[in-house]
């Protein structure tokens, strides 16, 4: 489970990652401009995806998928446990991840608080 | 990064509109989008950024391709009875019929950008209708968004829908 909140003042998207999934994950914290977050959407499909090669971080496929992941030429970065929770974030190019896939307390909030966020950006 | 795009935009976009049209925005899963299109998840995310995105570009194709060419036939009718009828029968039709009703009803209130794009099309069907009835332009188009609205309602099986 992830906490996204967003600084308005430093124009950041944060991702703090809760508990054993900073383990899990091999991260602590997430830091990403607004100004690079393309969108987001709530996704419970996105998990019955192939994960590609694990990069760094933990994989037990339909326990938890935590980590970095390379797949076609694109780096993903997920933290999912319950795939019904699941809120993709697509990044600019120019950012470390092509795509975040994270598993959040409520997805419908999480990401009207992304869009209005951009929005504003 | 990634590979190159192998599929075609415009046909992605067509898809997703009438997929919108008929189950609406929440009833449209990205597990729906990918089936619909065939294409990979990660490419729709890649091109489009979100659902959202996709939206956008499904509701801005719509109104080029379906309600701008549509008003402006409106536009050459003088007779107030012809264009009233012409309007009900064509406005915000086509393979995504509804789509501009369902973004005013769902995402208009929460979506700036849907906003912007539902307001577009309806000021294109109150200048549509301003030959044929002046300043009772807006009222009419009113009326021709009620009658769509009504028609929908009265033939659910009338919109395009795709069996998966």
């Amino acid at each position: 489970m992830a906490l996204i909140s967003v600084d308005r003042e430093r124009g950041l998207l944060n991702v703090e990652f809760q508990g054993l999934d900073k383990l899990w994950t091999l991260k602590s914290r997430l830091e990403i401009p607004l100004a690079h977050v393309r969108g987001a959407t709530h996704d419970p499909g996105m998990a019955r995806e192939p994960k590609g090669i694990r990069v760094g971080g933990t994989h037990f496929p339909g326990v938890i998928t935590a980590g970095r992941f390379r797949r076609h030429g694109e780096r993903l970065f997920w933290d999912v446990k319950n795939p019904d929770k699941a809120v993709v974030v697509e990044l600019a190019d120019a950012e470390t991840y092509d795509r975040l896939v994270v598993e959040v307390d409520d997805p419908r909030a999480t990401v009207a608080l992304i869009e209005r966020s951009i929005a504003r950006g | 990064m990634g590979r190159p795009r192998a599929f075609d935009t415009d046909q992605v976009v067509a898809a997703s509109a009438a997929l919108f049209a008929t189950h609406g925005y929440e009833g449209t899963s990205v597990d729906d989008l990918v089936t619909a299109t065939g294409v990979h998840r990660g490419s729709l995310y890649k091109v489009f950024g979100s659902k959202r995105g996709l939206h956008l570009a499904a509701l801005r194709t719509h109104l080029d391709h379906e309600i701008h060419p549509a008003t402006a036939a409106i536009a050459t009718l003088t007779d107030p009875e012809q264009a009233l009828t012409a309007a009900i029968a064509s406005y915000d039709n086509g393979p995504a019929a509804g789509l501009l009703l369902l973004a005013a009803a769902e995402r208009a209130p929460r979506d700036p950008e849907a906003a912007a794009l539902v307001a577009e099309g309806v000021a294109a069907l109150e200048d549509a209708l301003r030959p044929s009835h002046g300043d009772a332009a807006p009222r009419l188009a009113s009326t021709v968004l009620g009658a769509r609205l009504r028609l929908r309602a009265a033939q659910p099986t009338a919109t395009p829908s795709k069996e998966h």
